[in-house]
């Protein structure tokens, strides 16, 4: 069997040492070992208690230790070697509290196969617990006769012994496997010609730990396994130091990827991406920062996702509020401003002369509205120095939005001008003049320049900047106009 | 000047200069807490989250800026999208799926100029944009029932005119 040491022998060490030493294990004492001693009074053995240390681990050794025989020889065997379906059937017998049986040479655990010349070796399992097997306590009875112990654990340091390889390969990968056989115990099965040593298995879990060594061998196992049994040993191992070999791990990264491959679409929505799918809160906000407080509302105004990834973001959602703010507060003022750009010398209705302080700005249409039921009946006795007052309050209850009043040129009262028409129409039916041209408050001329007569002084109104409408100096303009008019 | 091995998610394996991976801080983070890989070890460093083509990109960009100065990020608070250098642009001329891995990437490692001109890029794309205009840029469709589109132009309202 000299072919089975040398499968069975993985490390460099078996090789090197003289001949007692040869199956010295290289395995470490924490490891998960099958051990059972033997004591055997008979021709060879005698005066020597041997152990057989079963090293059973899912990964990888298993060894036969003679324990505490001064030979101390430790068979290894690597799982690499013998691993094999097989194996959970013999878990199974020894689980079952059968007994194994070893008799006359042909035990085949995971395709190897011992063979002791002449011994028989039986081998017989007690289970004080069938269900849990860490909880297995098991008595193996192992009749043996000398020859196959001589067998089992060569005392003649021939350097070609055959090597019993007890391969055991448990299903919990927790569970230690000891198979003690203390000295001078009782015989369970009774051999006709020998002493029967008793084996005293005992199973017990212990936590699992990682083989030191790990030769190429069993990294290609490792590779070989499923992700799941993967992780779970290595989460246990220490990490080595930038060892990103445990490919399997990332490709188990790989798959929970958030996001596909968007390279090379033309058009992506992109907010809806980094906000809704991907969770980039960080990048979102980063992109707001970048955008104007106008382009904010524009983006608030795109999609519901959009609005949602706008108004989610605070530092963004702060500023656009503040930004409407701003412009409704202003609005007034900025429409009058338009207005006043486009039609420049046009004279500005009081809705649009105090906007700061407040007047009329905010008046609900509810209340523009409602008067118009009391338009119908006489108006009530107005003192005749009101009169003119009273007809622009008149006119400005139906007033249309951005339409303005501005008195007529003739009788001071109430005029209505058109938004963007030049156009001024006189709220009093008697007035002469109906319709006039709101630039010269002459009478209306469609299509022909006004006829302004230039005036003495020239104004500086070019040159400067527009006046902000309800400054003192807007004031004193349009009162320095007026007298001009 | 070592050089260091990344791998992408397609099992791209890109030997790069160190100086030009630490442009990345995640990279630099990890090497500097893990030490310097040694001559021996050839183990590519997985970047699961970047793909091939991105990750030649990113390299491609962290080439050309790896002698930039750091950016310190509370310098000037002025945003601006307006500072984005030639090269940049170039580079960046790119479809939107292509940004946007980009962006993710500089993300993910921590590539901060890199992450500030994907993102002016995206900023520029949308400035001085109506809605509808931004909707075209980027192929959305106007969720919005009428109802509440009118509501939103309404909280909107002084913004639209400029």
């Amino acid at each position: 069997m000299p072919r089975n040491i040398e499968e069975i022998s993985d490390t460099p060490r078996t090789g090197r040492n003289n001949y007692s030493h040869k199956f010295n294990s290289f395995n470490s004492t924490d490891s998960g070992y099958l051990s059972f001693n033997t004591q055997s009074s008979n021709y060879g053995l005698s005066n020597r208690s041997k152990s057989l240390l079963l090293s059973s681990r899912k990964l990888p050794s298993l060894r036969i230790e003679p324990y505490p025989s001064k030979f101390n020889r430790k068979f290894s065997i690597s799982e690499s070697n013998v691993c094999s379906s097989d194996s959970q059937d013999h878990l199974e017998n020894i689980q079952s509290n059968s007994s194994i049986n070893f008799a006359n040479t042909q035990v085949t655990f995971n395709n190897l196969k011992i063979k002791n010349s002449n011994g028989s070796y039986r081998m017989e399992l007690r289970s004080h617990s069938k269900k849990q097997f860490e909880s297995l306590t098991s008595f193996v009875a192992v009749t043996s006769c000398k020859r196959s112990l001589h067998d089992v654990l060569p005392l003649s340091p021939l350097p070609t012994l055959p090597s019993p390889p007890f391969v055991y390969e448990p299903r919990n990968n927790d569970t230690e496997i000891k198979l003690v056989i203390p000295q001078s115990t009782p015989c369970f099965v009774s051999s006709p010609k020998l002493p029967t040593p008793l084996h005293n298995i005992a199973f017990s879990p212990i936590s699992y730990k990682p083989s030191p060594f790990i030769n190429t061998v069993n990294s290609k196992k490792f590779s070989n396994l499923s992700i799941s049994e993967y992780t779970f040993i290595n989460t246990k191992s220490r990490p080595k130091r930038l060892d990103f070999s445990k490919r399997a791990i990332f490709e188990s990264f790989q798959k929970h990827r958030s996001t596909d491959d968007y390279t090379g679409k033309e058009t992506i929505d992109i907010f809806k991406l980094l906000g809704e799918k991907s969770n980039h809160p960080r990048i979102v906000s980063k992109i707001l920062s970048y955008l104007s407080p106008q382009d904010l509302c524009s983006i608030s105004m795109v999609s519901k996702s959009w609005q949602k990834i706008c108004s989610n973001d605070s530092k963004a959602q702060e500023r656009r509020l503040k930004y409407i703010i701003i412009r409704q507060c202003s609005k007034e003022n900025l429409v009058s401003l338009n207005k006043y750009k486009f039609q420049e010398d046009v004279q500005i209705s009081p809705r649009t002369r105090f906007p700061k302080r407040g007047f009329l700005t905010a008046v609900p249409t509810n209340m523009l509205q409602a008067p118009k039921i009391h338009l119908t009946p006489s108006s009530p006795p107005v003192s005749p120095s009101k009169v003119i007052f009273h007809s622009f309050i008149k006119a400005g209850r139906s007033l249309a939005p951005r339409d303005q009043l501005v008195p007529c040129p003739q009788c001071k009262f109430a005029c209505r001008v058109e938004n963007k028409k030049n156009v001024g129409i006189c709220s009093r039916q008697s007035c002469p003049m109906e319709e006039f041209c709101v630039f010269c408050s002459s009478k209306l001329h469609v299509g022909e320049p006004c006829k302004m007569p230039l005036l003495a002084t020239p104004t500086k109104r070019g040159k400067q900047q527009q006046p902000i409408v309800g400054t003192r100096q807007c004031k004193r303009n349009l009162r320095r106009i007026s007298r001009l008019i | 000047m070592t050089n260091i091995k990344l791998k992408s998610s397609d099992d791209q394996v890109f030997d790069v200069d160190v100086k030009v991976a630490q442009c990345s801080i995640t990279i630099k983070t990890m090497l500097e807490d893990l030490g310097m890989p040694e001559e021996e070890e050839d183990e590519p460093i997985p970047l699961p989250n970047v793909s091939g083509s991105v990750l030649k990109k990113v390299l491609e960009w962290a080439n050309y800026h790896k002698d930039d100065p750091p950016i310190n990020e509370d310098e000037n608070p002025e945003k601006r999208t307006d500072d984005i250098c030639e090269w940049d642009m170039e580079f960046l001329k790119v479809d939107q799926g292509t940004l946007f891995e980009l962006i993710l990437s500089a993300n993910y490692l921590d590539i901060k100029g890199l992450l500030d001109v994907t993102c002016k890029t995206v900023a520029n794309m949308i400035k001085g944009k109506t809605p509808e205009e931004i909707r075209k840029t980027f192929n959305i469709k106007n969720d919005f029932s009428p109802i509440e589109e009118d509501q939103v132009r309404k909280e909107n309202e002084w913004c639209e005119e400029k």
